[in-house]
């Protein structure tokens, strides 16, 4: 039969393909000598034009369009049925009229399919409990039985009016009085509490205003429902646990999502309350992206419960309608945010204890007296943004094409898989706020978190993004602030300081509109301002924005906060570099001091760096080595090893090893060091030159001067003066050379970088800087290396004298004078040597790298004392 | 991992771990087929794939002739399921809508299920069935793509057929079942 079938199907499709006309011709002559099938096929060819959308719409929808309504009974119990009024997961709820007293009821009748046997006991158990809640805002329990079916219900007192979000609405209520009216939500929740009763299912269908529009009376229903619900499920559904979802994806609690994060307690509930009233303020629930709404509609589990733990709530100031003044708005978005952003923490451990504390912070609020709810700090949003991002990154590879280039284009060139999710990442830019995909984008493209990806793209994307901060973000000053926060990292991570600065500074005059000091918003743009400003040279103007930054923090008064440490301890790196170094350690102690208070420092890259710094003020090698150590590992764990800060620590680590004279170790870590520089930066960025020339150090040291030769050529070639890698940088690096070429007997090659680089130390002034006597020595080393002794020996005093002044006593102006005691010997001034060397007779080689000078001290004075005694000898 | 005898009997014997076990292998048999079909985009999607995987599961639980050795058992009883519920929701919807008395009334053309009246679903249900008996090839890919609601992708590779296969098969199916409905 089948056979029959197939080829009677291949016919079809065939002929199908063919223009109609000439599909009868084409038919008859294929079914030449077989009636039967010609017939069949001519037969099914006239019914499949025309077939329109014929069971094209599937049968799932089908039925889902009418959930057949069960009928509605007479009666149920001694209740007489009025009408059906509602119907949820788990059963149908009517309205019905009670005999005596007179008065209507709400009676909720459960599926009995969903409701196994001991689940039912222990909810008719806990219908003592709940009738034992006597609060005016909760719905009273009366009355529990059977229906002739089999079916529980219960009989609950009931409550006319519409949901708390549609009452808002409709009477327009300021947000205030929206406030107030959760007042008592709070409470009616905390008495159930302390009643032992969880409601765990609290969404604005739960809460029904009754009472007149002078006392509007709001009533918390359905208590203890969702347990029951919880445990049929759970039952039914053992080892599913993954699959159990229950509730309102909307309002659901991270642990009620994935039960791993904790149990299910009173915190639970408060998460609710933050629901209900970011709905209730601004008329949408807190995770209403487009991703969760096509999580939802694709039934995507996964990806539900990961938005659910995961997704950061948009602060509800966003969302909210404008009204009252600006000034109340602004302290609206500040302080009411907190609050609701507090109840709707993922972690349970970080949101309000109790609806009771909840209650309090919002009288707080309405009584104009500071909240005890603070903003999540900077360090915990941005490791929740880095972790995110990170594994997102193929998304956010997307999303900035997207917004680059434009769908059409990126489409044409994907398959069809990679293109329906492009259109996936078209709809997130445009359904999610312009603000938080912005900010998100330009932060995501941030270099130090972006690794290796093409940084040239990334300055597009985020000029684009300034274009378009511009043009449409006036009207929305504190996205913008965050927006140029993000752009101005960015722009910092790239080294386009200009840029960066602007950004910064715009960001500052916002935060200052919008705030009263101190506030941390201020303090916050102060700090990155000031980093900026250092960034670009201005040193002094730098540390008094970071001093100002640092008084703002102290005065918020949060002693044990991470951001205080991190602001002290970049405070105290600008401090070291252009001011006072004991200020310096002093700042990094304190920051320590707040860091060791927590025990999940090792999770910080902050913390890392403040040990970084703190290790490069130490005396002591063993603890500094140590300090640097643990500082790198922190970063590893922390950040992953590619990440600009790991290369970073991984580099300081190294030329610490390289003082120490620990040249293999350090020959490791800085080519390594160099390796993920290479992979992670743009070829020409001066971080891989100054990685080159840091590695070139330890290779001249260990006299692999082939190498040395190489990483210093490759620091040179390709370094037009970018903004950062200025003339005294590249003034360094040919002194470096000059010097390996001394080595390599390649004295003309020498010359000429000593000839740009002497040119350069003049043109910027810095022939009065450390680098300038390293110039000097390799100077005197070309004149040496081509016999013209007496012509060393004045540049060799130079070298001297201006070690002498900028560091007397250093071990640097003893190589000098070492260098110059040599020249000294060859050329048979034995006294002078003798004499120059006698004024060096204290120095401390010290750190170990310096044990070369030593020893060719150690050998200087030998060679002095056998010439002596040969003349002695020679005398007698 | 398929349901072996003893996991089906002592789930219907009451052992709950035993009708866990047996419920998620339905769900995970279930689930992928239903899940992320794009063209259902209402919110309702949730539910009724919930719905459809507890009532595969209460079926198996019930009825003693229904056995489960693979994906193809499952797939045959969830469109059964889907099935009878298109009946039960035509009968439903028929009654309520004319009560008891109704007479089949003579069939219009069909060139569209977009909500299809009671008594078209009823005819359809007959011919789905008379394609069962007469053509079951054709039969498979009207339960994949109709009553599971998968797309011709998924369906061909659930099938291991070829795309275009799976589409003309599809095609004649329509057309067949068009024809039958209108006999």
């Amino acid at each position: 039969m089948t056979q029959f079938e197939d080829r009677a199907a291949e016919i079809l499709a065939a002929a199908r393909k063919l223009p109609a006309g000439e599909r009868v011709a084409f038919v008859r002559e294929r079914c030449e000598g077989d009636d039967a099938l010609r017939a069949e096929v001519e037969s099914l060819l006239e019914w499949s034009t025309d077939t329109g959308s014929f069971l094209e719409t599937s049968a799932l929808d089908e039925l889902s369009r009418d959930l057949e309504a069960p009928e509605q009974p007479a009666s149920i119990g001694p209740y007489r049925v009025v009408d059906r009024i509602g119907e949820g997961g788990f059963g149908v709820v009517y309205l019905a009229t009670a005999e005596s007293p007179t008065r209507n009821v709400a009676i909720k009748v459960l599926h009995r399919e969903v409701t196994p046997r001991d689940a039912l006991q222990r909810f008719l158990s806990e219908r003592e409990v709940q009738a034992a809640l006597d609060h005016p805002n909760i719905a009273r329990v009366f009355d529990s039985g059977e229906t002739e079916a089999g079916e529980p219900y219960l009989v609950m007192q009931h409550v006319p009016g519409p949901k708390i979000t549609d009452y808002v609405e409709a009477a327009g209520l300021v947000f205030e009085d929206r406030l107030r009216l959760l007042l008592p939500v709070c409470d009616a929740v905390q008495h159930a509490h302390q009643k032992g009763v969880i409601h765990r299912d609290i969404k604005p269908s739960n809460v029904i205003v009754g009472g007149d529009s002078e006392v509007p009376l709001p009533v918390v229903i359905d208590f203890g429902v969702a347990r029951l619900a919880a445990d049929a499920r759970l039952i039914r559904r053992t080892h599913t646990a993954e699959h159990t979802q229950l509730g309102t994806p909307q309002y659901m609690s991270p642990e009620q999502a994935r039960p791993s994060i904790g149990p299910i307690d009173t915190r639970t509930d408060v998460y609710g309350l933050g629901a209900l009233l970011y709905e209730v303020l601004t008329g949408t629930a807190p995770l209403d992206g487009a991703a969760f709404r096509e999580a939802l509609a694709g039934d995507d589990r996964s990806q539900l419960q990961r938005i659910i733990c995961e997704m950061e709530p948009e602060a509800p100031s966003r969302r909210m309608r404008g009204e009252g003044t600006a000034e109340s708005r602004s302290r609206v978005r500040a302080e009411l945010d907190w609050i609701v952003l507090k109840c709707l923490a993922k972690e349970p451990d970080r949101r309000y204890a109790s609806p009771l504390d909840l209650a309090r912070d919002l009288q707080r609020f309405l009584d104009n007296e500071p909240v005890a709810a603070r903003p999540q700090s900077n360090w915990y949003r941005l490791t929740k943004l880095i972790r995110r991002n990170r594994a997102a990154f193929t998304a956010t590879v997307i999303l900035f094409a997207v917004l680059l280039v434009g769908v059409p284009i990126l489409a044409a060139a994907y398959s069809s898989e990679r293109r329906a999710r492009l259109e996936l990442a078209e709809q997130v830019v445009r359904a999610s706020a312009f603000s938080v995909s912005l900010r998100e984008l330009v932060v995501s493209v941030r270099p130090s978190i972006s690794r290796g990806a093409d940084t040239t793209l990334m300055r597009v994307v985020l000029d684009n993004a300034a274009k378009r901060a511009d043009e449409e973000l006036s009207d929305h000053p504190l996205v913008e602030a965050e927006v140029r926060d993000a752009l101005g990292h960015s722009y910092q991570d790239l080294r386009q300081h200009t840029k960066a600065e602007a950004n910064f500074r715009r960001r500052l005059e916002i935060v200052r509109e919008q705030f009263e000091p101190p506030h941390w918003q201020i303090a916050v743009a102060l700090h990155n301002l000031g980093m900026a400003v250092d960034h670009q040279g201005d040193h002094e103007q730098a540390m008094a924005l970071l001093r100002e930054s640092l008084a703002m923090f102290r005065e918020l008064k949060q002693p044990d906060d991470k951001g205080l440490a991190l602001a002290m301890s970049q405070l105290a790196m600008v401090v070291q570099a252009h001011g006072d170094r004991s200020e310096a350690r002093q700042l990094l102690e304190d920051a320590r001091a707040i860091w060791v208070q927590h025990d999940d420092r090792n999770l910080h890259h902050e913390y890392a760096q403040c040990l970084d710094n703190l290790a490069a003020m130490q005396a002591d090698p063993q603890v500094a080595a140590a300090l640097y150590r643990e500082a790198f590992e922190i970063n590893r764990t922390a950040l992953g090893e590619d990440h600009a800060f790991t290369i970073s620590a991984a580099n300081n680590l190294g030329l610490f090893l390289l003082m120490q004279n620990e040249l293999e170790q350090a020959n490791e870590l800085l080519t390594e060091a160099l390796r993920l520089r290479r992979k992670t930066y743009p070829a020409d960025d001066w971080l891989i030159a100054q990685s080159a020339r840091n590695l070139a150090l330890v290779t001249s040291q260990q006299e692999d001067y082939e190498r040395t030769h190489e990483l210093l050529a490759a620091a040179l070639r390709g370094h037009e003066p970018s903004e950062h890698l200025n003339d005294e940088m590249l003034a360094m690096v040919q002194t470096d050379l000059a010097r390996v070429l001394i080595k390599l007997k390649r004295l003309d090659d020498a010359n000429e970088q000593l000839d740009a680089a002497e040119e350069r130390y003049l043109r910027t002034g810095w022939d009065r800087h450390p680098s300038y006597v390293k110039q000097l020595r390799a100077r005197a080393q070309h004149a040496r290396a081509l016999g013209q002794l007496e012509d060393a020996l004045p540049i060799l005093q130079s070298a001297i004298d201006l070690a002498g002044a900028l560091q007397p006593g250093s071990v640097v102006r003893a190589s000098c004078v070492i260098d110059l005691a040599e020249v000294l010997i060859e050329v048979g001034r034995d006294e002078q040597a003798a004499e120059a060397l006698a004024s060096i007779a204290d120095t401390r080689f010290e750190p170990p790298v310096y044990a070369s000078a030593e020893q060719r001290l150690a050998e200087a004075l030998a060679t002095l004392e056998r010439r002596a005694r040969r003349r002695t000898g020679g005398d007698e | 991992m398929n349901p072996d005898h003893q996991l089906i009997a002592a789930a219907r014997n009451g052992d709950e771990v035993a009708a866990g076990r047996l419920h998620k292998w339905v769900d995970d048999a279930i689930r992928p087929m239903v899940r992320g079909r794009t063209r259902h985009e209402k919110a309702t999607a949730a539910y009724q794939t919930t719905e459809l995987i507890d009532r595969a599961f209460l079926e198996m639980l019930r009825n003693p002739a229904v056995t489960f050795e693979d994906r193809q058992h499952v797939v045959r009883l969830a469109g059964r399921i889907v099935q009878n519920e298109l009946i039960n929701a035509a009968r439903k919807r028929r009654t309520a809508k004319r009560g008891r008395g109704w007479v089949r009334a003579p069939m219009p053309d069909v060139s569209s299920t977009e909500g299809l009246a009671p008594e078209q679903l009823l005819a359809l249900s007959e011919a789905l069935e008379s394609l069962e008996n007469h053509d079951p090839d054709r039969m498979n890919i009207v339960r994949l793509r109709y009553l599971l609601g998968m797309t011709n992708a998924e369906a061909a590779d659930l099938l291991g057929i070829p795309e275009s296969t799976a589409h003309d098969r599809w095609e004649y199916a329509r057309a067949w079942l068009r024809r039958e409905m209108n006999k």
